[in-house]
């Protein structure tokens, strides 16, 4: 006979919200309704959309879709079947190849995780993608501008590595953490899964969340530190410019991804990648071009985005390294931002008031989202205003500067002991 | 190594590779153009990446002609 108890026992979305501590459950339901407001925000265009709308629908659907299902006992019979990230994450080789096997056949997402998002392979992709959106040729305009813009827009990630220390984390976990301030997803990633794999999906989550919020709030922090005078600063471009070929920026392309590798091997896959996208987009091979500027980069951002926002179960949020993470997060990107406003005013004035010093958020790498809320904020107070070109030099070389201190941190850090 | 002397380390090491990186790419760029290679190819044109919307787009467009008359000052 089929009881009330029978039909609850039907939707165990629902029956597994009063199977769990109360604290559990809000959380659950908080983080649906947190799923919607992401995805409304980012339909909006508020928050970055390509990440935001993949992600929120993603954090809102795991979060209802928990049932009484634990393979591997990880979560006291509780789960979905999405994808398992602890799957393989113990110290026992055996235990770990025969539990990633079984979850491999059971959750439809875990090939994603774990042939493209823990190794990286989405970010180089990403990574792929950018760099055949991008124009070498902005860096080579102004080399020496763009670079010192980047590195004033690193101030987070060199100054929340003590803060996280403070917090209590390995120096290798602040470094991890840190590397938010960046700003520069991919390289996030790689750099938790170097130095604190523990550390990996929950740094995922924070880093995405706040690269799509940093679309939203640098606009704010701008409008706070630059005087609207300054904002609509017409830029020019520099007296004697050279221009290039594609067939010259190719050359420099190719040489500065071999440069950058053989200096920093740890940071090379992202380099590379970055590196190539860069090459075919100069080399003319169209086929090619259109291939990782459209169907892969847009392939690699959806999913990347769902599976941020997959990863955002309840179980995982309300870890309680998630607070710290999320606080250190937004310092981190709050000091890169404070700091390339500083480096956009620092060019200001040595450059004889000829850079505009919005520029400098621009600094973060948050390819090309940067550029672009640079170049939004501008036309809003000057519609005739064109600082994109630099904005982008300063935003290339923005991640030639977290990929240089991800190597140095990875090379630094590889060696000691925790 | 303190936490605080790391990331001085870090930074450090950082503003080094970082200009040393600028002047190589500023050096490569003096040196393809010493190169003189085939100058008949065209001059390829910046590309601005997407804009958001159809309006912004045509704002971007608008603004590079603007950029690019400053530039190029045609007499009347």
């Amino acid at each position: 006979m089929i009881t009330w108890q029978t039909v609850l026992e039907i939707f165990e979305g629902v029956t597994s919200l009063f199977a769990v501590h109360p604290k559990l459950a809000l959380a659950r339901l908080g983080l649906i309704a947190l799923g919607f407001l992401l995805m409304y925000l980012g339909r909006k265009g508020v928050l970055e959309a390509l990440i935001m709308i993949p992600m929120g629908l993603g954090m809102a659907t795991i979060n209802a879709s928990v049932m009484f299902f634990d393979p591997l006992n990880l979560h006291g019979g509780l789960g979905t079947l999405f994808v398992e990230p602890q799957a393989g994450a113990t110290t026992d080789t055996v235990r770990n190849a025969a539990d990633l096997m079984t979850i491999l056949q059971i959750d439809w997402l875990q090939p994603i995780y774990t042939f493209t998002f823990s190794n990286g392979l989405i970010a180089c992709f990403v990574f792929m993608g950018i760099g055949s959106l991008l124009d070498i040729g902005f860096v080579l305009a102004r080399p020496y501008t763009s670079m010192v813009i980047a590195l004033c827009a690193e101030l987070g990630t060199i100054v929340t590595i003590p803060i996280a220390t403070a917090f209590g984390f390995t120096t290798k976990q602040a470094a991890a953490i840190a590397m938010v301030g960046g700003a520069d997803g991919p390289m996030v990633l790689f750099t938790s899964l170097k130095l604190a794999p523990e550390l990996f999906v929950p740094i995922a989550i924070v880093a995405y969340l706040y690269l799509g919020l940093a679309y939203g709030g640098y606009p704010y922090l701008v409008r706070a530190l630059i005087p609207q005078r300054l904002r609509a600063l017409p830029m020019f471009p520099p007296k004697n410019q050279r221009e290039y070929t594609s067939f010259e920026k190719m050359i420099v392309a190719a040489i500065s991804c071999v440069v950058l590798s053989f200096l920093l091997p740890v940071a090379a896959p992202l380099i590379f990648s970055l590196f190539l996208g860069i090459v075919i987009r100069e080399s003319g091979l169209k086929a090619f071009h259109d291939l990782i500027s459209g169907p892969l980069l847009y392939c690699s951002t959806l999913f990347l985005g769902l599976m941020l926002g997959i990863l955002c179960d309840a179980n995982t949020i309300m870890d309680p390294k998630i607070l710290p993470l999320l606080l250190l997060g937004c310092t981190a990107l709050l000091l890169s931002g404070i700091g390339g406003i500083f480096g956009g005013y620092l060019m200001y004035f040595l450059s004889g008031k000829k850079v505009n010093p919005v520029v400098g958020i621009a600094g973060v790498s948050c390819v090309p989202t940067t550029a672009k809320v640079a170049q939004k904020i501008v036309s809003k107070d000057n519609p005739s205003a064109m600082i994109m070109p630099a904005a982008l030099g300063a935003n290339i070389s923005g991640v030639v500067t977290t990929a240089i201190i991800t190597g140095i941190a990875c090379s630094l850090l590889g060696k000691i002991a925790q | 190594m303190s936490s605080l002397t790391l990331c001085l380390w870090i930074y450090a090491l950082s503003i080094v590779f970082a200009m040393a990186i600028a002047v190589v790419i500023h050096g490569l760029g003096v040196f393809v153009k010493s190169l003189k290679l085939d100058r008949t190819e065209e001059v390829a044109e910046p590309l601005v990446p997407t804009a958001d919307s159809e309006r912004e787009q045509q704002a971007l467009a608008v603004a590079i002609a603007v950029a690019h008359r400053a530039k190029h000052p045609t007499r009347s």
